[in-house]
């Protein structure tokens, strides 16, 4: 009796202790807000739709330099207006993967970052409204991304 | 009594004025900032420009400041007095959110944000805008020329305006492809300028760079770019 009241004990703390392990070694996981097509703006795209997309997608980090180097979407794109940045020589780079894009998705840090939508509107000003192809910011920026476990 | 009801008036009265402009006054956990939009015209060699935006506490507590965000390093802010952050803002008692925004490499119009954070788990926070346009002195008119894919190789044409108080001559130019052939044409020496291009082939998607090196005076307005692009037409159902 005294034995199977010990075992418990083991097996509880064994246990507690694996759940410390796990809370520490896990990756992070941050909330984000349920993303519904019919609620958010217009300039914006759920990252269900645009993963889903059967359009040739373009994806755009308008984070930092620093933050980008730091992890980001495979694939992704670097553009900012960061005053250190040189606007003109990144989008030369970036109009390497814009001339064939179908759909340009860009991100930021989280929702409301207003990096995103800052550098959305500079491409649709230039040249992808002049290209014609459509241009979206990520409801829930780097957060959707994070939640999903793409990045 | 009196001086703070005229700061309120003062503050009204500002708030009127700053709806004219798109701007809206805003009153948020007792604390009411008359704009919350600030539109600057920079000149075109100015690398930073400063703003203000007025507050008052136009409730009946003390309101603690906890933290001003911006989400880039081309802004900073700073609350004035220094005294009021971390000591609070006193009913009736005003002060001012200083934003500098660093203008780096931006021509056009660019628009930036910095949320002035408020102590406590519901107070939220409060966005201001500043908005600033630095004029381009080289304007290329579309940025980007596009044929489709399969499309006659018909010529298209780059429209230069110079909009600088001093002329700017083109001292070199270069094409990125070889696909892309053009044709410089001076209309009016250091004022307007126009550029032809011609696809040999539109056979294949591609992309050319037509890069400009002029004498401008304002180094971060001296090198132009524009683009040729080949591509498959966009579906029109996305």
């Amino acid at each position: 009796m005294i034995s199977s009241f010990f075992q418990l004990i083991w097996i509880g703390l064994a246990s507690l202790l694996g759940a410390v392990v796990i809370w520490a070694i896990a990756p992070e996981r941050e909330s984000v807000e349920v993303c519904d097509p019919g609620a958010i703006k217009p300039s914006e795209i759920c990252l269900a739709d645009a993963l889903a997309s059967e359009s040739t997608v373009v994806w755009v980090d308008a984070r930092s330099r620093k933050e980008y180097e730091a992890v980001h979407l495979p694939g992704a794109i670097l553009l900012n207006t960061d005053p250190g940045e040189n606007w003109d020589e990144m989008l030369a780079v970036a109009m390497q993967s814009f001339f064939d894009a179908e759909l340009v998705v860009i991100y930021c840090g989280k929702s409301g970052c207003a990096a995103s939508e800052e550098v959305a509107k500079r491409l649709k000003d230039s040249v992808l409204g002049q290209m014609g192809v459509p241009v979206k910011v990520l409801y829930g920026g780097k957060k959707a991304l994070v939640a999903a476990g793409k990045l | 009594m009196f001086s703070r009801l005229s700061s309120i008036v003062t503050l009204l009265l500002l708030s009127i004025a700053a709806v004219a402009e798109e701007d809206s006054a805003l009153t948020h956990g007792g604390l009411t900032f008359p704009s919350t939009l600030k539109i600057v015209k920079a000149s075109a060699a100015e690398n930073q420009v400063t703003v203000e935006f007025d507050f008052i506490n136009s409730g009946r507590e003390k309101v603690f400041l906890d933290a001003l965000e911006t989400h880039c390093s081309c802004l900073g802010g700073e609350i004035l007095p220094k005294r009021l952050y971390p000591e609070g803002v006193k009913p009736g008692e005003s002060g001012k959110i200083r934003a500098v925004f660093d203008l780096g490499q931006f021509r056009g119009e660019v628009e930036k944000t910095i949320g002035v954070r408020l102590a406590g788990e519901e107070k939220g926070k409060i966005t201001l805008r500043v908005r600033v346009h630095v004029p381009v002195l080289f304007e290329i008119e579309p940025m980007t020329l596009v044929w489709g894919l399969g499309e006659e190789t018909e010529p298209q044409v780059f429209q230069i305006k110079v909009t600088h108080e001093t002329p700017i001559n083109i001292l070199s130019h270069s094409m990125s492809s070889a696909n892309f052939l053009y044709n410089l044409k001076v209309i009016e020496p250091g004022r307007r300028y126009e550029v032809t291009v011609t696809p040999e082939s539109t056979e294949r998607a591609g992309l050319g760079v037509l890069q400009f090196r002029t004498d401008c005076d304002i180094p971060k307005h001296r090198n132009r770019q524009a683009f040729v692009v080949v591509r498959k037409p966009i579906p029109k159902a996305e």
